[in-house]
């Protein structure tokens, strides 16, 4: 199948496959790097938003809306999961000795 | 309309894929964890958005419409709120806050750790410290070593474990840099950028004529704005010299002012300054320089780097009769600096039966420890500035109790023997 075959839909659904992963690979480099945990935390939830991203472009690309439905689901935990890590981050704060 | 509607969904995926590429370059390349943060929410969101309503368009069902809303109204809900309670518990946590940040309006209002770095890293392996060299043979000294027995045991021990170089991006900063992180390489030592700025630098104090509060505030703003670039130039500097040196070191950044100088400083054995610049980063004259400033505060000795020599062969102690001249020796021989280099004690200043005698017992305390040590010839205050220039030209390092001892009225004349020397010299050591 080339590119003339595809409708102009799957095309850009394609290139914006492409785009995203290419973003995976930038959010995945901070996460891996850090340097500060909030950094990490920041990468994470931003993989979450690709996440939905992907997921929505797989519905496009399979024609199936149940793949919408991972999309939205996605987006309810990815907020909990921020909240939780932002929890974390203060808590270890406070935890800290003040040796340092 | 359905051409119309394909066109349309095309678009939608198309954008919110540009606009999510984006949003992750700046996660990627941003310099801080808030302007990451910034990134991540904003574009990020847009673009997810953008890509779930072009899903819509594309599936046209209504449960798929139904779907996609829903997603992106509960993305717009909630995103604001989580960014907002990760950027607060990222400053808590004390996230590095980056160099070039104009204003910091949580300073005060939250409680902030020190910049902490990730706690989960661990330092890498320290490599071991290269042999020192052999001292060389010295041509003649002319007080011969007395206990050659211990002449030889003390290259092995150095007391530098702790090091900090001030990072402020103007004066010698480049040469203070990297003196530093040779003196890391050669001993070991744990090296930490520090660049302190007063985030009240500037500001207008008492009365200011009317109309003049505006520029005034404008020319702080801006002020301190020079001295957050330049800080940035110099950590980036410092941090490839590191790099490159193969030298672990972390970097830190206060707006505390001096004020916070005794908990920044507390824990470092020396701290590597650079020379001709005050705490703002602006030429000064040596009696308000930041590395005076740093040595009256007698936390920590100080390193007033000037120019960077190739190696320290010849260190000159300077003793006058004034009571802090009596610890120079000591203080060289703690600081664990220059253990091969050949030291002379210069007596200096009103020749008195004290001076000499203190001169005479440095040589002493130096000696004991098998250093290298002879008695040069006394500079006294009726040396012209050349003539003592052109005396002390032939000296690396010198060791010295103040770098001005502010004589001449309100420091009209300058002749000052301290003076010229921190001007001659290439490494100034205040004790």
């Amino acid at each position: 199948m080339t590119i003339f075959d595809m409708t102009l839909v799957e095309l850009a659904a394609r290139a914006a496959m492409a785009l995203v992963g290419l973003g995976l690979v930038g959010v995945a480099w901070r996460l891996l790097t850090g340097p500060s945990a909030a950094d990490r935390v920041i990468a994470t939830d931003m993989l979450g938003l690709l996440a939905i991203a992907i997921a929505a472009l797989t519905a496009v690309l399979a024609i199936h809306a149940a793949f919408l439905d991972i999309a939205f689901a996605i987006a309810l935990f990815g907020f909990l999961g921020a909240v939780a890590f932002a929890g974390l981050l203060e808590g270890a704060a406070e935890r800290r000795p003040e040796v340092d | 309309m359905s051409a119309l509607l394909d066109i349309l969904a095309a678009a939608f995926l198309l954008a919110g894929g540009v606009v999510i590429a984006l949003a992750a370059l700046g996660v990627a390349r941003f310099p801080d964890p808030f302007t990451r943060m910034h990134a991540a929410t904003k574009a990020g969101v847009v673009g997810c958005g953008l890509i779930l309503i072009g899903t819509a368009f594309s599936l046209g069902t209504p449960g798929g419409w139904l779907t996609a809303l829903a997603a992106v109204a509960f993305l717009v809900a909630t995103t604001p709120i989580a960014s907002h309670l990760l950027g607060r518990a990222a400053y808590v946590a004390g996230a590095p806050i980056s160099p070039a940040t104009i204003s910091d309006a949580l300073a005060g209002v939250l409680d902030r750790k020190l910049f902490d770095i990730d706690p989960a890293r661990r330092p890498r392996d320290r490599r071991p410290a290269p042999p020192t060299p052999a001292p060389e043979e010295a041509p003649m000294t002319a007080v011969p070593i007395r206990d050659p027995a211990r002449a030889g045991a003390q290259h092995q021990t150095t007391a530098l474990r702790r090091l900090v170089c001030w990072l402020a991006g103007a004066g010698a900063q480049q040469e203070a840099s990297a003196v530093a992180i040779a003196l890391a390489r050669d001993t070991g030592a744990r090296l930490t950028g520090l660049s302190l700025l007063d985030s009240d630098a500037g500001q207008p104090r008492g009365a200011v004529p009317i109309g003049g509060t505006h520029w005034a505030q404008w020319l702080a703003s801006s002020r301190r704005t020079r001295m957050r670039q330049a800080a940035a130039h110099a950590f980036a500097e410092f941090q490839d010299l590191a790099r490159d040196a193969g030298v672990p070191a972390e970097a830190r950044h206060d707006e505390g002012g001096l004020a916070t100088l005794p908990t920044q400083v507390a824990a470092a054995d020396l701290v590597i300054v650079p020379a001709g610049i005050d705490a703002s980063g602006m030429a000064a004259p040596p009696a308000e320089e930041l590395a005076a400033q740093v040595a009256r505060a007698r936390l920590v000795p100080v390193l007033r780097v000037g120019r960077r020599p190739a190696t320290v062969r010849r260190v000159a102690i300077l003793a006058g009769a004034s009571p802090d001249c009596g610890r120079l020796a000591h203080g060289l021989i703690h600081g664990g600096l220059w253990a091969t280099a050949r030291v002379t004690v210069i007596p200096i200043g009103e020749q008195s039966e004290r001076a000499a005698e203190l001169a005479r017992a440095q040589v002493d305390l130096l000696q004991a420890h098998g250093r290298t040590v002879e008695l040069g010839d006394p500079l006294g205050a009726d040396h012209s500035p050349a003539a003592a220039a052109a005396a002390l030209r032939r000296y690396d390092a010198v060791v010295m109790a103040t770098l001005s001892s502010g004589s001449g009225w309100f420091g009209a004349v300058r002749t000052d023997l301290h003076e010229t020397a921190a001007e001659t010299v290439a490494l100034v050591l205040l004790p």
